[in-house]
This record gives C-alpha cells, sequence and structure tokens, in this order.
C-alpha cells in the first residue's frame, strides 16, 4: 500500500503539524466553526450553553431552485492556524466561522472576553467568514454590589440599575422571565457594559440564570450567515472561467511549482483538475451531494491523467466522502463509541426502532438519538424505507445484508442514490488507493493518517475487521514528524477503534505502548497517571479482571504477560505517589499468578511487597479511583498456605450435652420405615461443612488451622482471626511466626456472643503488610468446604468445684477422663468411713446454677460402688439455685467398702458351687468326723498352713479328700505376696451434670467430674472360718480367723462386750455365737429357689441354681447380718466396720447354720441327754441306747441313714474309731429310714456294752443320699459334656441309687446332721 | 541473522509451548526482546481467531506486523493457534516448520496422560521443536 515519497522534498513546516485523530469521513461536508470559551475558565456555568450551540449543528436551507438543502456544521474546539492552509486542498479544513462564549463579571473581564474574541479572529482572519460573542453578564440580584462598584465608573447606568434590580427580583421571583422583559434586561446588560472600540463582532449578552431560549435561534443565524457565504463562494468558483482558473495548491506544493510553465496543457489540466475538485468539496459541504459526486469523479479523472497524485487521492478521499455522506448518515450522530463491534451484526438486524435520524432538523432530538446510534445500517434502511415509503435502491445496496444504503434525509432524490456513487465495498478500495497517492508525499502524512482512519471508521461501520485491522496497521507506518504526545495519542486511538471492532487483545497491546510512551525514558514530563489508567484498561485484553476471584476462577491467559503488566502497573501506581494501589496491585499479583511464578519470583515479589506494604499498609477495601473505577480487595488467600481447618469442640468438661428426657412412649416400633422430616434430616448429614457439635455463647472456642509457608524465609502472620457470619462473634488475634515449608498449627480463638448458627467463613490475616480476608470458598485445591456451620446454644453456666481432700498425683485412667475438672485422693482402711465435702462455685457472672445432677461411676460392680459412694442428694437440690458467683457445699460419704472373708482364688469358686453338690458323702464324712465337741478349731494354724504349703501348686481343686472344712477359707490375700499387694485401689468420678439460665429451657448442660482415687487398705481380714455347734441347738458357733493386715495393733469388738488386742500383722481365733437361721427362712428360700427353677426351665435356660447355693447364700446373708466386727486401730482415731458379707459355707456349713430339720431327743440310760453333760456307766454293762428322731420339717425326709459309732478322742487331733474290742452295740448301728413324713417320729432303741473302762465319744448322725435325678440335674448344668470328669466320678454313684425321681431339692444333695455335742461318756470300772 | 518465536497458545489465550530459534548468540540476544515477542503474539491472536474462518487452510500464512517483526499463524483442527513471530520472511520455511509442528503436536496429544490446553513438558517434543526449528527456519 505504501509507495515511497517520491515528489516531495520540501521542507517538514509546511506539512500539518498534528493529524485530526477524530476525523471521519462525513466531516468533508461540515462547515468548520470554532466554538471557543473565552476568559478564566468557568467550565461548568457555561457547559449549557456550550451544549445548546453545539445541538445546533445543522440547518435546513432551501436555495434558490426550491431545493431543500441540509447544511452540517462540524464544532471544534481546537484549530491549528495551519490547518487552514489545507484549505485549498481540502475545504472541510477551513475554519469558517468563530463562537465564543465568555462569562464576565465586570467590565474589565468583559473587556478581556472581547479582547481575546477579537485576538482569535485575527488569528484565524485568513479564513474566517463571521463570528458570534455570547457573553454572559453578571447575575442581576447577587451582581448589584458589583454593579454598584461600577457605578462610578458608569454613571449614565445609575437609573437603568435601578431598575435592573428591581427587575433583577422579579426574575428571582418568576422562574422564567418572559421573552420582552429579558430583552430589556439583555438590553441593559449590553447597555450597561460597554464592549471595547476595537470589538467588532457581534455579541449576545445574557445572564447567567436567563433561559437564554434565543441562543439557538441566533446560532442558527449565524451559521445560516456561513452558509450563504460558502454558497457565494461556491458559486463563484463554480462560475470560473476553466481557462482563467489559478493553480490551487497543498502548501507544501508552493515551491515545487516555481518557475514551471503554467500555461502548459498537463499543468491546465491540473489547473482545471484541481479547480474542479474544490469546487466538488464546496458543493460537498454546501449540500449539493450529486453535484460533489460528479465533480469528484471528473476531477478524479482529470487529475489521473496528468498523474496529479496528491489531488487524485483528495478526489477519490472526496468521493469515498461523499458516498459515505450519503450511504452512512448515521454517522454523523453516531462517532461509534461504545459500540463493542461483534455484536453489532447481530443487534442491529432486530433493532427497528430508530427513528428518521437524519431528516431531524432540531438538533436536539439529533443529540437523543445518540442512543440508537448503534444501529446498523439496515436498521435504517428499514426506518427510512417505512417512514418516507420510499423503496430502497436495491441496486446500490450491496450484497453483504449489514452494509447497504440509505438515502440522504435531506436530498430531493425520493430516495434515490446517485448512480455514481461508491458502492459501499467499493469505498475501502477507494481509500486504499487515496492512502496510497497520499503515502508519495511525505507532508501528507498527516492527511494520509486522517484518511486512514476515516477510512477505519467506516470499515468498523461496514464490519469489515480485517480492514480495520489493514488501515489501523497501516498508520502505524506513516512516517509522520509528531510529537510524543500525539504519538501517544496516535496509540490511543488505534487502541479505542481496536476496541471498537472487538479486538481487545489488539487493542491492549497499543494501550500497553501508549502506556509506556507515557513515561517512557527522556520523556520530559511522564505522565504515570495517564500510563496508570492505560494499563489498567488493557486488562481486559490480557483476560485480566480486576477481582482476583475472577482471575482465579478463569484462569486464562498469558501468564507471563500478564504479570507483566501487573508489575507495570504497579511501578506506575508507586512512582503516582498511590502507594495503597501499589500495594493492592501487588497482593493481586501475588494471589493470582503465585502458581505461574517460580520460586525465586515468589520469594521476590513476597519481598517486593512487604517493601510496599510498609508504605500503605493493604488491607480488603475496596479502593475507589478518580475516575470512579473501583479495584476490589485483593487477598493473600494462600499465603501462608492453609492445609486444614478444624473446627474443634468445647473441651470436655465446656461441652454442652443434652439433658435426657424420658421419651415419650413412641409405641412398640422402634424403627419406623417412614421418615419425618426425613428430607431435612439426610441432607444435613451430607453437608460437610455441618459441624456436629455445638458452641455455647460467651464461651471461648477453637478453631485449628494447619498453615504452611511456601516463602524461604520466615514468615510473620500477625492478627489473625477467624472469620465468620451469622451471630456475633468476637474472635481474638493470634500471632504466628511460619519457618519455611514447615506446616504449623495455629489455634484461632473466639467467642461467639448470641446463640444462633455460626457460619465460619475463613481467617483473616496480617502478613507481608497486607491485611487478607482468607475465605475458605476461595481456597482451591483443597478439600475444605466453602464454610462451616455451626451451632451455638445459649450460655452455660461454668463451675467449679473443689474438695475437701487432696488431690491426686496421678490422673484418672477411667474413661471421659477429660471431663474431670480436679481430683480427690483418699486412703481408708477396709470398713473404715470418711466424708468429702465438695464446693461447688459458680463461675459464671450472670447466670444461675439451676440443675445438677449427680452420679458416680466407678470401676467397680455397682452394688459395691452404691454402699462405697453415699450422696444426699435431697440436700443438694435443695440448695439450688446457686446465684451466680455463689457456691454451694455438699457431702460425699464414703465408706471403705470390702470383702473382708478372704476371697476364693479365681476358678475356685464356680468349681465349689458344683464341688457342692456332687461331692461325695465320704468327703463329707471326713468332714463331719473332724467335728468334735472341742471348741477350739480342729485346723490348727500350722496344719493349716501345712496344708497350704502343698496344695500351693494345686489350689484349683479341692483334691485333698483329707482337706479339711478349713481349707475353703484360703489364706489372706497379703500374707504370701508382697507387701501392700493387699491394697485395693477404686477409681471413681463422681459427675456432676449442671445447667442454668436459657440453656437449661433449651434442655442443655455440661457435665464434669472429680475423679476420686480411693485406696483401701487391708484392715482386719479373716483368713478362715468354721461353724461348730453351740451349746444350744439354736445357735451355732461361727469361728473366725481374724488376721489383723495393719501394721499398727487392733483392738477387735465382735461381740457386744467382746474385745480382743490383735498386733499388727497377727491373727487370732474368735467364737462368735450365732442364731441358727430358721427355717422359715429356709422354706421360703427354698419356694423362691422353686419358683426361680421353674422359670428358668420355662426359658430354656441351662444354668439351674441349686437349692443348696440359695441356701448357702441364705445362710451367707444371715451370718452377714447377724455378725458385725467393730475394729478400731488402737492410738489413734481409725476404726471401721467390718463385714462377713460374702462368706463362704461348705455344705456341712450349712446344715450347722440352719436350724436341723432332725430333732434329736436321745437317753442314755433313760435320761434325757443334755449337752455337756457327763455320762458315766461301768464296764460289761448294757446300757440302753435310745435316739428318737423328729422331722421338723415341712417337707418328708427320705433315705435317711442312723448312723451311731463310738470312738475315743485322744484330744491330740488322733480319733480312735477302731474300738472293736472295747466296745460292743447290740442292735443295729446303722438304720435306714426310707422315709419320714413331716412330724413324724422314729426310734431307735439300741444297748451299747463297753468293755474297757475310758472316756468314750458317740457320734450319732442322721445322713441323707443324694438321689438319682441329681444326675439329670448335674448333667443339664454342664451341657456337652464339659465336666465330663465330674461325670466320671459321679456314674458309679449315681448308677447305685435310681430310685425316686421327683425327689425334693433337699434329697439331691447329702446331708449330714449330727447330733451336737457328741455324747461323752465315761465308763468307769466297776 | 533472523530470530524466530514460535508459540503454541491454548484455548484459553495461554501459550501451552514456547520456543526461540536464534541465529544469534544466546549472550548478545537480549531478555526484552522474548517479552516482545510474546507481546506480539499475543496481540495477533485477534488476527488469528479473525483469519481461521475467513479460510479454509491451517496455514494463516503472515497475518500480522508490528514494526520490523511478522506473525505467521497456523490453526489446528481443534483450534489450537501456533504463532511465529519473525523477523525476516521465509513462508516456505515457516510453513514446513508448522507443517511438521503440528504433526509432533498431533503424536504429543495422542498420549492420554496429556491434556489438552495444558503446558506441554514432553523432552521429546522439544528435541522434536528444535529439530524442525534448525531445519526449516534457521537453514
Amino acid at each position: 500500500m505504501r509507495a515511497a515519497a517520491v515528489l516531495s522534498h520540501v521542507s517538514a513546516e509546511s506539512a500539518m503539524s498534528r493529524p485530526d485523530y477524530e476525523q471521519n469521513a462525513l466531516h468533508h461536508s461540515c462547515l468548520l466553526v470554532l466554538l471557543r470559551g473565552v476568559g478564566p475558565s468557568r467550565a461548568l456555568v457555561l457547559q449549557r450553553a456550550f451544549e445548546k450551540v453545539r445541538r445546533v449543528n445543522n440547518i435546513k436551507v432551501t436555495d434558490s431552485s426550491g431545493v431543500m438543502r441540509t447544511i452540517h456544521f462540524r464544532f471544534i474546539h481546537e484549530h491549528p492556524v495551519d490547518h487552514n492552509d489545507w484549505g485549498d486542498f481540502q475545504t472541510h479544513r477551513r475554519l469558517l466561522g468563530l463562537i465564543t462564549i465568555g462569562k464576565f463579571d465586570n467590565q474589565t473581564e468583559l473587556n478581556e472576553l472581547c479582547r481575546q474574541h477579537e485576538s482569535l479572529k485575527v488569528r484565524y482572519g485568513s479564513t474566517l467568514y463571521e463570528s458570534r460573542a455570547i457573553f454572559f453578564g453578571p447575575d442581576a440580584e447577587n451582581n448589584s454590589l458589583d454593579i454598584a462598584n461600577h457605578k462610578d465608573g458608569v454613571d449614565n447606568a445609575q437609573p437603568l440599575l435601578q431598575a435592573m434590580s428591581e427587575q433583577g427580583a422579579n426574575t428571582e421571583a418568576k422562574i422564567k422571565v418572559p421573552e420582552q422583559q429579558k430583552q430589556q434586561i439583555t438590553a441593559r446588560l449590553q447597555d450597561e457594559f460597554t464592549t471595547p472600540s476595537n470589538f467588532k463582532s457581534q455579541a449576545f449578552f445574557y445572564r447567567e440564570q436567563d433561559a437564554y431560549a434565543d441562543l439557538e435561534t441566533r446560532v442558527g443565524d449565524f451559521l445560516h450567515a456561513l452558509f450563504w457565504v460558502l454558497e457565494s463562494r461556491r458559486l463563484e468558483r463554480s462560475r470560473e472561467k476553466p481557462d482563467r482558473v489559478s493553480l490551487l495548491l497543498a502548501p507544501f506544493e508552493k515551491r515545487d511549482f516555481v518557475g514551471l510553465d503554467m500555461e502548459s496543457r498537463n499543468n491546465r489540466k491540473r489547473c482545471v483538475g484541481r479547480v474542479m475538485k474544490n469546487l466538488a468539496d464546496l458543493s460537498l459541504q454546501a449540500g449539493l451531494l450529486d453535484e460533489a459526486l460528479s465533480l469528484y469523479h471528473n476531477a478524479n479523472e482529470t487529475l489521473r491523467s496528468v498523474g496529479d497524485s496528491l489531488w487524485v487521492g483528495a478526489s477519490e478521499e472526496g468521493l469515498c466522502a461523499c458516498s459515505a455522506v450519503l450511504l452512512y448518515p448515521q454517522l454523523r450522530t453516531s462517532p461509534l463509541r461504545n459500540t463493542p463491534e461483534k455484536w453489532r451484526a447481530s443487534d442491529a438486524t432486530k433493532k427497528v426502532n430508530t427513528p428518521d435520524v437524519v431528516g431531524n432538523t432540531n438538533g436536539a432530538n439529533a443529540l437523543t438519538s445518540n442512543s440508537s446510534s448503534c444501529s446498523s445500517v439496515s436498521s435504517l434502511v428499514t426506518s427510512n424505507s417505512s417512514a418516507s415509503g420510499t423503496p430502497t435502491n436495491s441496486t446500490s445496496s450491496s450484497s453483504t445484508s449489514t452494509i447497504s444504503v440509505a438515502h440522504f434525509g435531506g436530498h430531493q432524490r425520493n430516495g434515490e442514490l446517485p448512480a455514481n456513487i461508491l458502492k459501499p465495498e467499493e469505498i475501502p478500495n477507494f481509500y486504499r488507493r487515496a492512502i496510497i497517492n497520499y503515502s508519495k508525499y511525505r507532508n501528507a502524512a498527516t492527511i494520509e493518517t486522517e484518511a486512514a482512519l476515516k477510512a477505519t471508521r467506516i470499515c468498523i461501520e461496514q464490519n469489515r475487521p480485517l480492514d480495520v485491522a489493514m488501515f489501523l496497521q497501516n498508520i502505524l507506518y506513516i512516517n509522520l514528524n509528531m510529537s510524543e504526545p500525539d504519538r501517544v495519542k496516535r496509540f490511543e486511538i488505534i487502541t479505542e477503534l481496536y476496541q471498537q471492532i472487538g479486538y481487545q487483545r489488539k487493542a491492549a497491546f497499543f494501550q500497553r505502548l501508549a502506556a509506556q510512551k507515557h513515561v517512557q525514558q527522556g520523556s520530559q514530563a511522564p505522565d504515570w497517571k495517564q500510563s496508570y489508567s492505560l494499563m489498567l484498561g488493557s486488562f481486559t485484553g490480557y483476560l485480566l479482571s480486576l477481582d482476583p476471584l475472577e482471575v482465579l476462577e478463569n484462569a486464562a491467559g498469558w501468564p507471563s504477560l500478564q504479570i507483566d503488566l501487573v508489575q507495570s502497573l504497579i511501578s506506575a501506581a508507586r512512582r503516582l505517589g498511590h502507594s495503597a494501589l501499589a500495594t493492592r496491585h501487588m497482593t493481586f499479583l501475588l494471589q493470582t499468578q503465585w502458581n505461574n511464578m517460580s520460586a525465586t519470583e515468589q520469594s521476590e515479589m513476597a519481598v517486593q511487597l512487604q517493601n510496599l506494604s510498609a508504605q500503605c499498609e493493604g488491607s480488603p477495601v475496596p479502593l475507589v479511583l478518580d475516575n470512579g473505577t473501583v479495584i476490589p480487595p485483593a487477598n493473600l488467600t494462600d499465603l501462608p498456605y492453609c492445609l486444614e481447618l478444624v473446627v474443634k469442640d468445647m473441651p470436655a468438661q465446656l461441652r454442652p450435652l443434652r439433658i435426657k428426657i424420658a421419651k415419650a412412649d413412641s409405641g412398640p416400633f422402634l424403627f419406623t420405615p417412614i421418615h419425618f422430616n426425613s428430607v431435612d434430616r439426610r441432607d444435613k448429614k451430607k453437608d460437610r461443612n455441618k459441624i456436629a457439635f455445638l458452641w455455647v455463647q460467651n464461651d471461648l472456642c477453637e478453631v485449628s488451622v494447619r498453615l504452611r509457608n511456601p516463602l524461604p524465609f520466615e514468615l510473620a502472620v500477625t492478627d489473625m482471626r477467624l472469620l465468620s457470619n451469622g451471630v456475633v462473634f468476637e474472635s481474638l488475634p493470634q500471632t504466628v511466626v511460619l519457618q519455611p515449608h514447615v506446616p504449623t498449627h495455629v489455634s484461632l480463638h473466639g467467642t461467639p456472643m448470641e446463640c444462633g448458627q455460626l457460619d465460619l467463613q475463613g481467617y483473616s490475616t496480617h502478613t507481608l503488610g497486607v491485611k487478607s480476608n482468607c475465605r475458605l470458598k476461595h481456597m482451591h485445591g483443597r478439600r475444605l468446604p466453602p464454610n462451616y456451620l455451626v451451632n451455638v446454644i445459649p450460655a452455660l453456666p461454668r463451675i467449679a468445684i473443689k474438695t475437701s481432700l487432696p488431690q491426686t498425683a496421678t490422673f484418672s485412667s477411667m474413661k471421659k477422663a477429660d471431663i474431670v475438672v480436679t481430683s480427690a485422693s483418699l486412703t481408708l482402711y477396709n470398713g473404715e468411713s470418711s466424708s468429702c465435702t465438695i464446693t461447688i462455685t459458680n463461675e459464671s457472672s450472670s447466670l444461675p446454677l439451676e440443675y445438677v445432677e449427680v452420679n458416680i461411676n466407678s470401676n467397680v460392680e455397682q452394688k459395691q460402688q452404691q454402699k462405697i459412694f453415699r450422696i444426699d442428694d435431697q440436700a443438694l437440690q435443695a440448695q439450688l439455685p446457686v446465684p451466680p458467683l455463689g457456691s454451694i457445699e455438699f457431702e460425699l460419704l464414703i465408706y471403705a467398702d470390702a470383702d473382708f472373708v478372704c476371697p476364693m482364688p479365681g476358678g475356685l469358686l464356680p468349681q465349689n458351687s458344683a464341688d457342692y453338690g456332687a461331692s461325695s458323702p465320704s468327703h463329707y464324712s471326713n468332714i463331719s468326723s473332724s467335728g468334735h465337741a472341742s471348741l477350739p478349731l480342729h485346723v490348727s494354724s500350722p496344719h493349716h498352713r501345712r496344708h497350704e504349703q502343698q496344695n500351693a501348686n494345686s489350689r484349683s481343686t479341692i483334691s485333698g479328700a483329707q482337706q479339711s472344712l478349713a481349707a475353703l477359707s484360703l489364706q489372706p490375700v497379703g500374707a504370701g505376696g508382697s507387701a501392700g499387694a493387699g491394697s485395693q485401689h477404686i477409681e471413681a468420678q463422681l459427675r456432676l451434670k449442671y445447667s442454668g439460665g436459657e440453656a437449661l429451657t433449651a434442655g442443655y448442660c455440661r457435665q464434669c467430674a472429680v475423679s476420686f482415687n480411693l485406696e483401701l487398705l487391708p484392715s482386719a481380714q479373716i483368713t478362715s472360718w468354721d461353724v461348730l455347734p453351740a451349746e444350744i441347738a439354736s445357735q451355732f458357733y461361727l469361728v473366725l480367723d481374724i488376721s489383723n493386715l495393719t501394721a499398727q495393733e487392733m483392738s477387735l469388738n465382735y461381740t457386744d462386750n467382746k474385745n480382743i488386742l490383735i498386733e499388727a500383722k497377727e491373727s487370732c481365733r474368735v467364737p462368735i455365737p450365732v442364731d441358727r437361721c430358721s427355717l422359715e427362712q429356709v422354706c421360703a428360700a427354698r419356694a423362691a429357689e422353686i419358683a426361680e427353677n421353674l422359670e428358668r426351665e420355662l426359658c430354656f435356660r441351662t444354668q439351674l441354681l441349686s437349692f443348696s447355693d440359695a441356701l448357702s447364700k441364705l445362710c451367707s446373708t444371715h451370718i452377714a447380718e447377724c455378725v458385725k466386727i467393730n475394729w478400731m486401730l488402737t492410738g489413734t482415731d481409725i476404726k471401721g466396720v467390718a463385714s462377713l458379707r460374702g462368706i463362704v459355707l461348705s455344705h456341712a456349713m450349712v446344715d450347722l447354720t440352719t436350724v436341723s430339720p432332725l430333732q434329736w431327743s436321745i437317753s442314755f440310760k433313760d435320761t434325757l441327754v443334755q449337752p455337756h453333760s457327763e455320762m458315766i456307766c461301768s464296764v460289761g454293762q448294757s446300757t440302753m441306747l435310745s435316739i428318737t428322731l423328729t422331722n421338723q420339717s415341712l417337707q418328708p425326709l427320705k433315705n435317711l441313714v442312723l448312723t451311731i459309732k463310738f470312738y475315743q478322742d485322744y484330744l491330740n487331733g488322733m480319733e480312735n474309731y477302731n474300738l472293736e474290742t472295747r466296745v460292743a452295740i447290740s442292735g443295729p448301728c446303722r438304720v435306714t429310714i426310707p422315709i419320714m413324713e413331716k412330724h413324724e417320729q422314729k426310734q431307735h432303741n439300741c444297748s451299747v456294752i463297753f468293755f474297757t473302762p475310758g472316756r468314750f465319744k458317740a457320734s450319732i448322725e442322721c445322713a441323707t443320699r443324694p438321689q438319682q435325678n441329681n444326675n439329670s440335674s448335674i448333667s443339664h448344668s454342664c451341657p456337652g459334656g464339659t465336666n465330663l470328669g465330674q461325670l466320671e466320678v459321679l456314674a458309679p454313684q449315681s448308677v447305685s441309687m435310681n430310685a425316686a425321681s421327683a425327689a425334693s431339692f433337699d434329697e439331691q444333695q447329702a446331708h449330714i446332721w449330727k447330733f451336737i455335742p457328741p455324747i461323752e461318756v465315761t465308763v468307769v470300772e466297776q | 541473522m533472523s530470530t524466530y518465536y514460535f508459540a503454541i497458545v491454548g484455548h484459553n489465550d495461554n501459550p501451552i509451548y514456547e520456543k526461540e530459534f536464534s541465529t544469534v548468540n544466546k549472550e548478545q540476544r537480549k531478555e526484552d526482546h522474548r517479552h516482545l515477542s510474546q507481546f506480539i503474539a499475543h496481540a495477533s491472536l485477534d488476527l488469528v481467531d479473525e483469519h481461521k474462518w475467513k479460510t479454509a487452510n491451517m496455514q494463516l500464512k503472515s497475518i500480522d506486523r508490528f514494526n520490523q517483526w511478522f506473525v505467521s499463524a497456523f490453526i489446528t483442527a481443534s483450534q489450537i493457534r501456533f504463532i511465529i513471530v519473525h523477523d525476516n520472511k521465509n513462508d516456505e520455511g515457516i510453513k514446513n516448520f508448522f507443517n511438521e509442528m503440528y504433526d509432533t503436536y498431533i503424536k504429543h496429544s495422542m498420549n492420554s496422560f496429556y491434556k489438552i490446553n495444558t503446558p506441554i513438558k514432553s523432552p521429546m517434543f522439544e528435541k522434536k521443536s528444535e529439530i524442525f526449528g534448525r531445519k526449516y527456519l534457521l537453514s
């Protein structure tokens, strides 16, 4: 497109100094009027006047031939004088009119205004046709003083002034002054202030508050005047004889033609062509478009024939302009601003609302139709055709639908376009040719540039982006000598045009170039402000947005360019001295481009940010620029990088719990498939952000955040706080210094001040000098929900607990140990009682403590626990409520409950119970044999120990047949083991549920606990026991071996009045007379037993209780109830009670403990034997022994065997039963009684003869044997043959006894009832 | 001396591959130069997008220029844009280079581990582009 500048070699000054970047093709048809404000700038005041004048931009003129012409005017603000020199070349460059608008307050100012007007007139004198001045005088009222000041100067104004001020008052009162009055005022104003004598122009005077309605008419008149002058010039020109015309020259051509033969044919043609072109320009301006067109065509041909490239170009441009005027009249009213070109094509076809834009005579209408400026050509066609009813010229409308033609409104062609008009698609070509022609002349560079811009604008209108790009690109290559600001302006205008066709990236490129030019090195006055706003403007082109979140979301664009741009922006902001902006942009850069930067860049930027923010701290608030642009906040969301955010529950002892309320009976269905509110409930579960636990109003809550510092240096994060929505939340600042690349846990705290739902959104930080709001929803790439929702319940009271006991050193190992707030430890001897005072202080300053629920949990069984701890709950409840900061006390009674009876070693007990039922009678006979009359226990301690040692390895079974009854009672716990092993540790928690205030009504409470550490030391222990028959049948002796396991001497009180002292670690044996267990109790026990077993049988439970179990339990409890052993450590006040609870009685013992079902009545030598009575008989004499048995029990007794045996007791533990040589019994010594009914009496008599003297004893006993169905019951009790060994043992016996089946439970066991004490007979020699 | 700046641009105007070929020694080259090339390449995308609908060819020829730099472009079927910013005319070489690179790119994009529109980091690709650059652009 470019051609070398061949013809021009003239100095540059004749070139136009600066291009008019705003020009478009239609301006060729306009008359140029300079509209200038003069005097001190009061732009705002005069704005209305300016606009009014500007609105009159066209006039309608009916010429002599009756044709209506529309003449357009272009008001400009500035016009370089040298542009006028190009007036011959292109007439629209000539300044034809001048309007100045000024405001004055006094005569001096008016003079100045006049002077300025005149000087402008002089300046543009060569081309100016006419000028007008519009002056605004001082307001009538408020300027009266001013006027008064001028009084002296203007004497003759005195009376007028008077009237004027009155008028002024009128003006004030009425809003609109009648025309006449106003005229008067104007006249007066004019009179009042006189224009200087050298002021020759016509001036209009107005007051500021006037409506100046006639202004437009006056301007119209002025424009008419301009037109007529122009028209006359045109006519003059048209009447010139072709042979007389002078050569018209472009300014730089003047020297080219010096000395050339003007009369040559070529030059004549040149002259004619140029004049013709000139005439065409004038015709175009005068509204004669057809003429202009044909003239342009002619001129073009003429000039081309002589090779006058410059003027050929001009005529081509003229053709384009003329065609454009016809084709695109809307360009006049719409300078195509703000029209994203990409939409136009599609939008335009739908738009049919455009009124007849061009036909408007009223300037005001034309201005308002700006809004429809983006209407396309086609829409205009439709509107035009519908309005005027004339069909569009189909020949001239191009093939592309968007480009079509509309007739020129004022034209009298009935909508038909002239035939010689350029087709739309030709216009760019003509422009291209014109530009090529222009480009041959270096001095025509400005013309060329302007032509390119005009072409661009036409192409934009035609929607030909590629042509636009081509023309715009060409502009860059035009070698134009211009100032830097103009160069920048050129970039800016290119940017704007690119933006209009939607080439955002191109636009951004040039915008950035412009921005750089503004501040490039060597620039005199770098304009950082401009540069800044331009760079900001280029954001869209680089797919950046001011909002960092949007940028992050889009994640589009060229990162390195984006970084570069933002960096330039930062430095521009810094140069501007706007450090807040610099900080903001730096933050933006770090936030959005973090991932696109290398590690070193990251740290560099971070350091830079630190430096920037040192000047102005960044905070997450939008910044508003002077031009209204809002810079949204940028946050360092990922600096430090949040790895994890965990909402913490409250500490266990402060955690709110639901107070359990007994649920309303919901019927037999625990599960129902019908979910009420099921949708809600399920949805809630899905919510990851919904926190399951609760926070409490006014209580400190915690969120734990795991942060990583991605920078290679230490990062100090200060003022970290939680960000929340919803209820009022007071968060506490936290400061942390993060080591590079080390994940660090940070706890953030805060207090909800209300109850309701708290929405935790993230946290705020202050790092690198920037405050940031780091919201979870903006943290990408992690599995974090957008927020956390925590329910906050009403405030709960807090309590402090104190105990009167010392605290423990060790902490509880029980579960729920986390709710323990304090601890207490206590050491007690078994059986000792103590108490602990617990003080509850309500720590909350406003809430009363209204609800307290106490319970105790421990590692011992519930039963035992109840014995150990006791609380008077009623007393506690009576003290409620506790006022704020008040306190209450309550007592916890502690009793050191323990088994004083030596516990059975593990595994022994269950077997024992089985043994009871199954043990062979021989075993028991052995046992019974050991029972003798002497009160001291038959098992002495050494004996016992020996057994102990023997059986140490086989303790699990009672194996030895000789094992005495005492073997059942085992060694004291502590005896064999290490010292202190006997102490028992009990851990317990006293759990308090408490609540108060609103939370109580809402059903919430808190739970805390006091941990008790109880050490129970062994005190007295019953190491072994036995039951001996007492002197009377209603009693028996319980003989206990009691050892003192303490380290002190113990005083033992075992009956009402018997005391014994036991040395430390010693034991002693005490007999305690106890009443026997009555038969009624036994019967009740039995009945209960039967019932129980029946039930069990029904339920197919395998484990049947045996009656003996029940009975032995009964006896055991009976003993425990009856016997209380009080002990006291001498020298101290430690005392306690040892109970015999849990004592295990063997079967034989049970028989002794209960009242015997058999009543004995024995007479020897016909005298009833009394206990301990001495019976004497002589050797060889037969003595009658009569035994009478009565069944006292309620059941019949079966299979009784009465045995009488004599023996000799050597009192050294040896008993001799082999007395065949010493005694003889006549009659059976064994009598079997098959059945003995209730209350039945049996008598057995026999006689005894003693052969030798001595002391004999008789053991008379009655034994029952267990029966057959025993077997079945046992096989019941051990299903699956687990106890095979036992079964084998049982087998022979069960064979021998297969008699009755449904026997009473009594018969399942072997019983031995002895007559006690044994009869003692002293046999003397006769 | 001639320099070529080759870039593959993804759908979001994001460069997925960048490479420079130059006969000039690395020491002599200015860093700024590459930056400008990037800007020019980015600015030319508007024209690439305009041209790609105007022609059936994948080769878009020289579509833009700025000062002494020309921009040639190539568009793949999946609308991935190949851009070369160069400072001397070498239409034939560029055409061949584009064709070879297209081939290479297609092969690379067949890799199921490569996600379209993400930066290409394959050393193989790098090597190939090096070879083709030397062969067609710098020779």
